[in-house]
């Protein structure tokens, strides 16, 4: 029996294996037929073979590029099934220590980074790396933009500075790209200059820690910031929050485009199970930027009214008051 | 004819499942359909259109199938999944509702009744 789940399992992963060669064939016939309908075109727009492979080329882009974006795609799918497989057969065996390491491996990949800090400023992103801040041209050939582009089509708009920061690799993925234990980044002083590019920076797992405590220690230690509220008063019953804004109790869908459920997600996530009701109150501004958001003065907020409209009031600000009525509104006793 | 513009991020995905609600496409197909709808507007290198739509097959937005082309040659056909279709259908009114916001605001057009300043 056990031998026959074995030779089973083996047989998966053979298949497997083959399946990833012809795909990758498939991948090149594909693109071969693309060039050569743009080439005819070419060539019954009246240019010859030389004017048309490039009209071709020109449209079409970098063709080797094309084919390692979308081979990183076709390899990042058939590597997790891979991973799926090894893991049901290390459990089969009577290996569920092998397996647990091997998921344990798999997943603390993702959670590096080959820079040690993030920022967001005037449209461009900028990094730490080696000491200093740069500003980020491209990772692996894709250009910073692109990697925005495919952190907020992948994640969602209101995570897409987060996940680039904290999880560039699953960006990467997401562009296309199976990232290595190293990449090379293109960049470029803050100040102005040329850009450079770094071969073989690596992908360590204590550059995003040291990411993490930094896109944290902006908020932790700007107090400004985190002991303010957008509204005066916060309750929340069987999953449905209820906030108080000019005086008139509401049902909160969202602020700033980060729907609620995803706002108790991340009240979860930061701080646990237990209190999300307080933390979504008097420290909303700390869930918002677990959520993804950058500190703001000013949020907006989507509401339904006690009628049932579903309204958004834009430019509310963020200030101690409220968050000092709020506070007060949930702490009587003390008041 | 105006200048062709860069496609907005986040935009192919939305092309890629509108073009494919009409039919099955290979790429070429698709990017030929972008550039005829678009007026010939949009510049889309088309490179790009393949690691998109291996990404929309993996989340099954889209089935990729082996066929022939109308050029009597192998050609991969993109059909869009009914989970496509459902997606198309909330990425389109997600779309509409955005770019209508961002018309209004360049145009200087104040909010409508259901908005409120503060």
């Amino acid at each position: 029996m056990a031998r026959t789940i074995t030779r089973r399992w083996l047989d998966a992963l053979r298949s497997l294996w083959s399946r990833g060669d012809a795909d990758l064939d498939g991948l090149d016939d594909e693109l071969a037929h693309h060039m050569e309908r743009l080439e005819r075109a070419g060539l019954a727009c009246g240019l010859n073979e030389h004017e048309a492979r490039a009209e071709a080329h020109r449209r079409f882009g970098d063709v080797r590029r094309a084919r390692r974006r979308t081979a990183g795609v076709i390899r990042k799918e058939q590597h997790m099934l891979k991973i799926a497989i090894v893991l049901g057969g290390l459990v089969l065996i009577g290996s569920p220590v092998a397996a647990w390491s091997l998921a344990l491996e798999d997943q603390t990949w993702q959670k590096v980074a080959p820079f040690t800090g993030v920022r967001f400023e005037a449209g461009a992103v900028l990094v730490e790396h080696a000491g200093d801040w740069w500003r980020l041209d491209a990772i692996e050939g894709v250009a910073a933009d692109e990697l925005y582009a495919a952190s907020a089509l992948a994640f969602g708009p209101d995570l897409a500075q987060k996940r680039m920061s904290e999880d560039i690799a699953e960006v990467l993925g997401a562009a296309g790209v199976e990232a290595g234990r190293t990449v090379s980044m293109t960049l470029a002083p803050v100040a102005g200059g040329a850009p450079q590019v770094f071969g073989d920076v690596e992908m360590t797992r204590d550059n995003r820690r040291r990411v993490w405590a930094d896109r944290s220690g902006i908020l932790a230690n700007d107090a400004r910031w985190s002991r303010v509220a957008p509204y005066t008063g916060l309750v929340l019953e069987g999953g449905v929050v209820r906030v108080e804004h000019n005086g008139v109790w509401h049902e909160l869908l969202a602020i700033d485009g980060v729907e609620t459920p995803a706002l108790i997600a991340s009240a979860a996530a930061a701080f646990g199970e237990e209190r999300i009701e307080k933390r979504l109150g008097e420290d909303i501004a700390q869930v918002l930027l677990a959520a993804g958001l950058a500190p703001s003065e000013t949020v907006t907020l989507h509401l339904r009214t006690p009628a049932g409209v579903s309204i958004e009031v834009t430019g509310v600000s963020m200030d101690a008051e409220k968050r000092d009525e709020l506070w007060r509104s949930r702490h009587p006793a003390r008041d | 004819m105006p200048d062709a513009a860069d496609i907005l991020p986040g935009t192919l995905d939305l092309m890629i499942l509108a073009v494919l609600a009409g039919a099955p496409e290979h790429g070429y197909g698709i990017a030929r359909a972008i550039h005829a709808r678009s007026g010939a507007s949009l510049l889309v290198e088309e490179g790009t259109l393949y690691p998109a739509l291996r990404r929309l097959e993996k989340k099954g937005l889209l089935e990729g199938a082996w066929r022939q082309s109308e050029a009597n040659r192998r050609a991969r056909y993109y059909t869009l999944s009914a989970e496509g279709s459902r997606r198309l259908a909330g990425e389109t009114d997600r779309w509409k509702r955005s770019a209508g916001a961002v018309e209004r605001v360049i145009a200087g057009v104040a909010p409508g009744p259901q908005q409120e300043r503060v």
